[in-house]
């Protein structure tokens, strides 16, 4: 899950800045989002994760994946938007932040142990 | 007491009970339905804003406030099932995800249907909507990995684990027209204090309320017992029961 | 008097399709639900008949 995120999240942020200048954000705006990214890429690790755990081995695997993906990661999504559309309002972003937050935190140990149980029951 | 408990929810004794129940809720689903159709369209006055275009909220507030107790109520039985490895929970989860998506499709029509007189248009990217909408994908979600999962031993996990996952969206649907102020009215009901609506308007929706809870209960029971006919059919008290036919 | 009640104001079209909605999804979901059980019967009572042969 760590190296998932070492390889999709992780770059995604180091390529935030260039993505920000060339569609005219301002540096504050910048540091902003990668925050929000910073917060909420794990989230759609850990989420992803347990997820692809839960569909493996199943013959209608791939389209489940993604029927099931979508409904729980657009939450996430409009939560990460929300920061940087807020924070260009004039709105103070920390609700939004506060949210992401709590769900990082809520779903970082439950990840593991959920994907080890489903792995075990698709695998074993 | 848990002994009492643990023999109500055994497949044999909830078959035998659960059949006076159902025809109970299934009569009260048709007194509340008539009873709050007829107050609703015809008693209650037209609303000084909206005009007549209010009565669609019997019809949206109850399947919408359904759709998120329906998943409240599979949530409690993936816990049961993850936490107590409770086997009857498994049965619940199955029969409620169709009926859940029923509501949540009820809430999202008559909610679209409601908002073309009123606010000119069919569909916003509102968050009310767009979470209600996540919804439906969850209850569909749910259902479709019940279906492949099928005959597979242990699958009633699987099926507790993703609807666990889904509960994060509920908070957000309900909170949603207070976190976000746009198109969507707030709450009118479900403030403990003062609801925001006359009484002779309010009496019509919370009888409505009632009926759509008794149809649930109705078709939960229903559905529960076929699914326990199937899963029990190898056992000798299935047979007696199909003799006594 | 009659027609005047059910145009609703001229909102008749949108309150009407509401409920006739409503019951076209809660009627299928009994139908379904009946199919389903039938065709589970059928198939209990079949199975049961061939383990007593």
């Amino acid at each position: 899950m760590l190296a998932h995120w070492l390889v999709t999240g992780l770059p995604f942020i180091l390529l935030t800045p260039i993505a920000a200048f060339s569609l005219h954000c301002s540096m504050d705006e910048m540091w902003i989002l990668i925050v929000s990214l910073l917060l909420g890429t794990p989230i759609l690790s850990a989420i992803g994760s347990i997820v692809v755990s839960l569909t493996l081995g199943l013959r209608e695997g791939s389209v489940l994946l993604a029927l099931l993906l979508l409904p729980v990661y657009i939450p996430i999504l409009i939560f990460g938007a929300g920061v940087v559309n807020s924070f260009s309002l004039g709105v103070s972003p920390i609700a939004e932040f506060a949210l992401l937050g709590a769900i990082l935190i809520g779903i970082l140990p439950i990840a593991p142990v959920a994907s080890a149980s489903a792995l075990k029951i698709n695998l074993g | 007491m848990w002994a009492l408990l643990y023999k109500l929810a055994s497949p044999k004794t909830f078959y035998q009970w659960s059949r006076p129940l159902m025809y109970g809720f299934a009569l009260l689903t048709i007194v509340f339905l008539t009873i709050g159709i007829f107050s609703g369209l015809f008693l209650a006055p037209a609303d000084y804003q909206q005009g007549d275009a209010f009565r669609i909220i019997y019809i949206h507030v109850p399947s919408a406030f359904m759709s998120l107790f329906v998943y409240a109520i599979m949530s409690f039985c993936a816990l049961l099932i993850v936490v107590w490895k409770f086997k009857m929970a498994d049965v619940v989860i199955k029969a409620a995800a169709p009926l859940g998506a029923s509501f949540t499709l009820l809430a999202l029509v008559t909610g679209s249907i409601w908002g073309k007189p009123m606010w000119g248009t069919w569909w916003i990217w509102d968050a009310r909507l767009t979470s209600e909408l996540i919804l439906l994908f969850l209850y569909v979600g749910v259902m479709a990995l019940q279906t492949s999962l099928k005959n597979k031993p242990r699958s009633e996990v699987i099926v507790a684990i993703m609807v666990l996952i889904g509960f994060v969206d509920i908070p957000i649907v309900h909170y949603s027209v207070s976190w976000w102020n746009t198109l969507h009215q707030g709450a009118t009901i479900l403030k403990f204090a003062k609801p925001s609506i006359s009484s002779n308007m309010l009496y019509p929706l919370l009888i409505m309320l009632m009926a759509f809870i008794s149809y649930f209960v109705t078709m939960m029971l229903y559905r529960t017992r076929t699914e326990i006919l199937w899963r029990e059919r190898k056992s000798t008290w299935i047979k007696n029961v199909l003799g006594d036919l | 008097m009659l027609a005047e009640v059910f145009s609703m104001n001229g909102y008749g079209v949108y309150v009407w399709a509401s409920y006739g909605i409503a019951f076209a999804i809660l009627g299928l979901n009994v139908f379904l639900a009946r199919g389903y059980r039938k065709k589970v019967l059928s198939k209990v009572i079949l199975n049961s008949t061939n383990t007593q042969d």
